[in-house]
């Protein structure tokens, strides 16, 4: 070994566990610090022997374990809550217990990896080349020898003394190991080449980052075809198949399609002669079962809004008037539609009502067959005559306070629909403290809503417009309420003050 | 019973770990005269053949699958997730025993484990390989599978977290990257002495570069043992996490038969229980091809058929109680999902999963019976067989049956489905055989841990 | 190897220790419970007094957990032939001989049982007539069974309740629809039904316990192995038989106090608290004897690693189950089960459930994570009382919500009372430790794994 360069250090085997211990204690207690064992496995209790310090490994996975659950919680906050804030039914786009999971994964792996790279990094680990593994003898340090190394970069090393020690504890052969004469490191063409291979490798990276969020004209780049590729038949579209080219055909002579149907004009649009008819058509027959029929469906499609008794107050209703009193929307409320008000429209008036909608109602043509709205009207007419049924009688009308019929009247005349008597504002003002406020018109006069006022403007809604307001807004439906009756709903409104 | 009881009787002092006259050396031969050898035996050729055939198949099936549709599945409404999530569930839940039995048992000082361990992470990882596969798959356009993972991109859209089908990417990956690591971790001393036994340049050069440079130094084992402990403490909750989420999947719905707060233990128990009985079907006949009779002693398949019995008990538990709740709940839905499940058109399936995961483990009660080797090999594949039903009835009977009744539909697989999960087998024994053929399938560093003379007498001590 | 004894060094006998400490237990149970019983009856008698009657299921509880938790610690320990834990086992043993005890304490529980005054599991009073027979649905004149459409119904009701603070025309509706809900199980929830069920669950624990105690203590003077095997023999029945009472009884006595609420995963968690508690419990009694020279020379460092070891996983094990039932319940938003969590993360409730979540799970876990925690006694001594505390507010958590559950909202009633009964409680547990303690060693001397036990060290 005359051509190597250095004295590495000197080793000495040992062929049991106790004996490598006892030498151990020794070289520890000789004061050596450059020094190891070399075992194939971990021999418990070795580690006091040779006085290492305890590792600080977990600390550096706790620090790395508490970043990683920083990490996760920031990722998900991030990405779902700022960066692209994902609307799913209206739930909150930050909540942690579905985020958990995530967090604790997260946590997981930063630790992990911590505790897995930074025990090789302590360990100065890859490293390929070491001057013990230029001993033969050496190679059963992972079989069944033990070694221990002295080092000769330490400070009491001695070769002589250091042999003597060994060999006093108990080792089998100590050999002195030297240095390769060749530096140890990599080739620098190699170093070099691998550089500019991680510099490339930040390409790809770069060019995603370059283009997020970036926009093109030019159509997607299909590796696989995929559903937009497929083949079909477009509307308006060119085909070889036929001879004019076209994709769109004609309707073949003497056939109707499954959507056309003989369209009756007053079974379909409730008109005859652009008039609203005013009794059914005549291809339905009003009979219990057809009633029946359009309970079912009233109370499918139209009871959710006006109620099951059909007096306004269903369940979106409800609803809506809780946001509507928090003042968190605002709300057209549904027409009583057992009121007199709509018992005296005509059947083709209510089918076109259905058919088209009215105020915010939506039409429901497209929803309810034309039989069944008809069935609905049945049905709505039979609600209308119970109500008539249940009302009172002029003299029992007579006999409550003025107050009391002019509650009636409040809704009978659906001043209800447009008015709310607790402060929320619907279409109207609501009338609670209405009276005698001072309020200001669209010409700029500003006047007392006294009572000439209430009358005035039940009976011409148009005749002054407060501002902001909508002229033509207010409109009076049925016949022109008498002097008595106005007089009556002035006396329960001062209630409502 | 005996008069007078000895200490022997009691079964508390185990036999030893390492059968047979071995000494360090002998071990390091047996373990390394698999890889060393220049020809593995015949049964392995025959298992390595028809491995690749099956995994043949499965490639065929990809790409049969990726460019027709996953319409050539069984899967239609309602049981939109059919074999391919049954397949992800059982082989997720094989997945687990590896990373148990490394990380939990060695927590619970339980030393036998160290002649089953690499064996069983190798097979996480593979069982790992063969579940991530299938979800990949089931998308349907695998080419956009990178949308699930948290890349910028063109779209400037993030997924969303708040999916336990995303929670399912995040616990499977970080699962598999750590069950890798820990893996690997432990596989570094073991190369290290392939490394220093190789005799041709080539093993050297491979060895060698995957053994890092370790020398068995007793500082590196300091910090490296810090951080297997560190590994396996974090590895235990991540096992326990990982089978959670993949519950979660199921239970967050509404669905009756899956909406059921116990279905998270009860899936690690049911992962636990797949897992070692996959462990028993390799180890059993793996010991004997590879002569590691020694190695994996008659205890070790003793202690995993305790392990087995023990996780079985834990799932008939479960499905006991389950049964309890949706009678007690009074929810008419849930009671008719579990009548459903155990009389409905799927109740073939309901009882293998019962027999052969609650009644079969029972007869693990004799000691004559956990150690009688074809008994066990034949158990264990009952256990895979109804774990792998356990996944069948809780996906398809829990759905074939909608709210609407309109909508029922009895789910038939295809044989592209019964095709794809044999060749999921055949990537798996593929990974494995070569992984017998070309590492070391015993911890040998660890097994020589245990060994009586691994331990220094010390007087004082 | 054949049978050996060991000469243990130091004071392995309880002796005056045990009788001091017993006077402390019966001075802290007379005490503790006497004050508590006494403003129970000064206060509530409009109601039975009702409030006393939860605060005492909770004290109760609080009991019956611990000494569950340690009659499964000691049988887990034969099933699987742990070693480590032998020179601490037999303060598991003594707590879980108190079984007979803890059934007499469950004796005073048939009086909310079965009187039509208190209003402590609500379904009691329904599921009886006048004469004390059981109502079926059909006689209660509803005309079926829980239909398919009740479910959404009820829930709606539910609904209700919460969103008008227990006032409403929907709770009116729901006694309705909710005593339907119920109805069906009336013959599972039934006063003879439950009273027969807890007798059963007492005897078997009595005799589980009993079993192991006994043959534990004849292993220390017996000159063969025979009660080692067979406690070993029967170890892996008793836990399956624990399994499945621990959960029943968990159902029946906790569970039921909201007759619609259910969770399959309820059994797992009380066990996750029984079992956390009873190993602080084990912690507490070590040190307490080691503190009066007791046992000096058998425990050491290594074993209250190991104590804590548990009493960490288990923090996180209880954190598991508690966050898995949670999310589960939150995510699927389903009325009839959200109803658990509404009612607790209401006004009053919600900052107890903020603190299980702090003082349960994440302080514990934070403070229990680091080795020199667990290896110095002291602070792991404060750890094991202050885990304790988290179990009686977690079965706080749990009963006391369903006080008051739907007349005056969800207040929280917490005052002396509470604790002067779960002290008194914490007394008996002294005081039946105590009693039993003199009256063999302090650790099982005879066990073949007691040599194993002394020499082992954690890496």
């Amino acid at each position: 070994m005359t051509a190597d360069k250095e004295l590495y250090g000197v080793v000495a085997e040992f062929t049991d566990v106790t004996t490598l211990y006892r030498a151990a204690e020794k070289v520890r207690d000789a004061g050596y610090k450059k020094w190891d064992c070399h075992t194939p496995f971990p021999v418990h209790g070795l580690d006091d022997a040779m006085g290492i310090r305890f590792t600080r490994l977990p600390w550096v996975v706790l620090i790395m374990g508490i970043t990683g659950l920083l990490s996760g919680m920031y990722l998900q906050y991030w990405t779902n809550a700022v960066d692209y804030a994902f609307d799913i039914s209206g739930k909150p786009v930050w909540s942690l217990p579905a985020n958990i999971p995530v967090i604790f994964e997260v946590t997981v792996l930063f630790s992990a990896f911590t505790a897995f790279f930074a025990m090789w990094i302590a360990n100065r680990l890859p490293r390929w080349y070491h001057p013990l593994f230029r001993s033969d003898r050496f190679a059963r340090a992972t079989d069944d020898r033990f070694f221990i190394a002295l080092h000769a970069k330490d400070k009491k090393f001695d070769l002589a003394a250091a042999t003597a020690l060994l060999k006093g504890a108990g080792a089998g052969e100590v050999e002195e190991v030297y240095e390769a004469n060749e530096p140890s490191g990599m080739p620098s063409v190699i170093k070099g080449n691998l550089w500019v291979v991680a510099c490339l490798m930040l390409i790809p990276p770069a060019m995603v980052y370059a283009s997020y969020g970036s926009t093109t004209t030019q159509p997607r780049v299909h590796l696989i075809p995929d559903m937009d590729k497929q083949d079909r038949f477009r509307a308006q579209g060119e085909t070889e198949l036929f001879e004019d080219g076209r994709m769109t055909r004609d309707q073949v002579a003497g056939t109707i399609g499954q959507d056309q149907r003989f369209i009756h004009a007053s079974l379909e649009t409730g008109k005859e002669n652009g008039e609203f008819v005013t009794s059914f058509p005549t291809q339905i027959e009003v009979t219990e079962a057809f009633i029946d029929r359009g309970q079912e469906r009233f109370e499918i499609y139209c009871g959710i809004c006006h109620g099951e008794d059909g007096k306004g107050s269903g369940v979106i209703h409800e609803r809506a008037m809780e946001l509507a009193n928090l003042g968190q929307a605002t709300w057209v409320p549904p027409t009583n539609v057992t009121v007199s008000l709509i018992a005296n429209q005509t059947d083709g008036m209510l089918f076109e009502t259905i058919s088209e909608g009215r105020r915010t109602m939506p039409g429901y043509a497209a929803q309810i067959p034309a039989e069944d709205r008809w069935a609905i009207i049945a049905y709505l007419r039979v609600l209308q005559e119970v109500e008539v049924m249940n009302a009172l009688s002029p003299e029992e009308m007579a006999a409550l306070g003025a107050a009391s019929r002019g509650e009636i009247l409040f809704t009978q005349k659906i001043c209800v629909g447009c008015h709310s008597l607790n402060g929320v504002a619907l279409v109207g003002p609501p009338l609670n403290g209405f009276l005698d406020s001072e309020i200001k018109l669209d010409t700029g006069e500003t006047i007392v809503a006294d009572a000439d006022y209430f009358k005035e403007s039940i009976l011409d809604p148009a005749a002054k417009i407060r501002e902001g307001a909508l002229k033509g807004l207010m409109v009076l439906a049925g016949d022109p309420l008498t002097d008595e009756e106005i007089s009556d709903l002035l006396e329960y409104i001062k209630t409502q003050n | 019973m005996a008069s007078s009881t000895s200490v022997d009787q009691l079964d508390i002092f185990p036999e030893e770990l390492v059968q047979g006259e071995n000494d360090f050396h002998s071990v390091t031969e047996m373990v390394c005269g698999v890889l060393e050898a220049p020809k593995p035996p015949k049964s392995w050729y025959i298992i390595f053949t028809t491995a690749v055939a099956l995994l043949g198949v499965l490639g065929a099936m990809i790409v049969y699958l990726i460019t027709t549709g996953v319409g050539v599945w069984g899967n239609n409404q309602p049981v939109a997730w059919g074999w391919p999530i049954v397949n992800f569930v059982f082989w997720v839940g094989i997945g687990h025993a590896g990373t148990l039995i490394s990380a939990v048992l060695f927590l619970f000082r339980q030393d036998w484990r160290t002649g089953i361990n690499r064996f069983s992470e190798a097979m996480t990882i593979f069982a790992v390989i063969c579940a991530g596969m299938f979800p990949a798959i089931h998308v349907g356009r695998i080419w956009v599978i990178w949308w699930v993972f948290p890349i910028p991109n063109q779209m400037s859209m993030w997924p969303n977290f708040r999916s336990p089908l995303l929670w399912d990417v995040f616990a499977v990956s970080t699962y598999f990257s750590v069950s890798l690591l820990f893996w690997y971790m432990g596989l570094v001393p073991d190369l290290a002495t392939v490394r220093d036994r190789a005799k041709t340049q080539a093993k050297k050069f491979w060895y060698g570069l995957f053994s890092l440079g370790w020398n068995g130094s007793n500082r590196h084992w300091h910090r490296y043992e810090r951080a297997y402990l560190i590994l396996a403490a974090l590895a235990t909750p991540l096992v326990l996490s990982v089978h959670s989420v993949v519950s979660f999947d199921f239970a967050t719905s509404q669905l009756p038969g899956w909406h059921t707060t116990i279905l998270p233990p009860y899936f690690v128990a049911g992962a636990i229980f797949s897992g070692f009985a996959m462990v028993l079907t390799l180890s059993i006949p793996a010991r004997k091809m590879f002569g590691l009779e020694e190695l994996i002693t008659l205890r070790h398949i003793d202690n995993m058929c305790k392990v087995i019995m023990a996780t079985g008990m834990m799932v008939g538990y479960a499905y006991s109680m389950e049964f309890f709740m949706a009678w007690y709940s009074g929810n008419a839905y849930e009671g008719f999902a579990f009548v459903n499940r155990a009389f409905g058109p799927y109740w073939w399936g309901y009882w293998i999963m019962i027999s052969c995961n609650v009644l079969s483990p029972q007869i693990f009660w004799w000691k004559k019976a956990r150690r009688n080797l074809p008994l066990v090999f034949i158990m264990s594949i009952f256990v895979n067989i109804g774990m792998w039903f356990e996944r069948f009835v809780i996906v398809v009977t829990s759905l074939n049956r909608d709210f609407l009744p309109s909508s029922w539909h009895y789910f038939s697989p295809t044989w592209v489905d019964v095709l794809t999960l044999m060749g999921s087998f055949g990537l798996f024994f593929t990974l494995f055989m070569l992984f017998c053929r070309y590492l070391p399938q015993i911890a040998i560093s660890e097994v020589k841990n245990v060994m009586p003379q691994a331990h220094p007498h010390l007087d004082d001590h | 190897m054949s049978f050996e004894k060991l000469n243990l060094k130091g004071n392995n006998q309880a002796g005056d220790v045990a009788g001091k400490a017993a006077q402390f237990g019966l001075t802290l149970a007379t005490v503790g419970l006497g004050f508590g019983v006494t403003l129970g009856l000064m206060n509530g008698a409009e109601d039975g007094h009702t409030h006393f009657w939860f605060a005492y299921l909770v004290a109760f509880s609080f009991l019956l957990t611990i000494t569950l938790g340690s009659m499964f610690f000691t049988v887990v320990q034969h099933m699987v032939n742990a070693h480590w834990s032998v020179t601490v086992r037999r303060f598991a043993e003594l707590t879980m001989a108190n079984m007979p005890m803890v059934a007499l304490f469950a004796l005073p529980l048939l009086v909310p049982l079965f009187s039509d005054d208190v209003s402590v599991w609500k379904w009691a009073t329904m599921a009886h007539d006048e004469h004390g027979a059981v109502i079926s649905v059909e006689e209660a004149g509803h005309d079926a069974a829980p239909v398919a459409g009740l479910t959404a119904e009820a829930s709606l009701a539910a609904q209700g309740q919460h969103a008008e603070g227990g006032h409403s025309k929907a709770e009116e509706l729901s006694h309705a629809e909710h005593f339907e809900f119920t109805a069906h199980k009336f013959p599972f929830l039934n006063r003879k039904f439950f009273a027969g069920r807890l007798l059963l669950y007492f005897l078997i624990w009595i005799f589980v316990a009993r079993f192991f105690f006994k043959k534990s203590v004849e292993q220390d003077t017996a000159s063969n192995y025979d009660p080692t095997l067979a406690m070993k023999r029967k170890a892996a029945v008793a836990i399956i038989v624990f399994a499945f009472t621990i959960s029943f009884a968990a159902f029946d006595l906790l569970m039921s106090l909201d007759e619609t609420w259910f969770s399959t995963i309820f059994g797992v968690y009380i066990f996750a608290g029984a079992f956390l508690s009873s190993v602080a419990w084990m912690v507490i009694q070590a040190k307490f004897c080691q503190k009066n020279g007791l046992l000096t020379e058998v425990i050491h460092d290594e074993h209250y690693h190991d104590l804590g070891k548990w009493m960490f996983a288990f923090t996180f094990f209880w954190g598991y189950i508690a966050f898995s039932q949670f999310m589960l319940i939150w995510y699927a938003n389903l009325p009839e089960e959200t109803a658990f969590y509404g009612a607790r993360l209401t006004e009053g409730w919600s900052a107890w459930t903020w603190a299980l979540l702090v003082f349960h799970l994440i302080i514990p876990f934070g403070g229990l994570l680091s080795r020199h925690v667990k290896r110095n006694t002291n602070i792991l001594l404060g750890w094991a009382y202050y885990l304790l505390i988290m179990q009686f507010i977690d079965l706080y958590w749990i009963v006391m919500p369903n006080y008051h559950r739907s007349e005056v909202g969800f207040e929280n009633p917490f005052g002396i009372m509470e604790v002067s009964l779960v002290m008194g409680m914490f007394g008996v547990l002294v005081y039946g430790n105590a009693r039993r303690a003199g009256k063999q060693a302090l650790l099982p001397v005879g066990d073949p794994l007691l040599a194993k036990s002394l020499r082992f060290r954690n890496i």
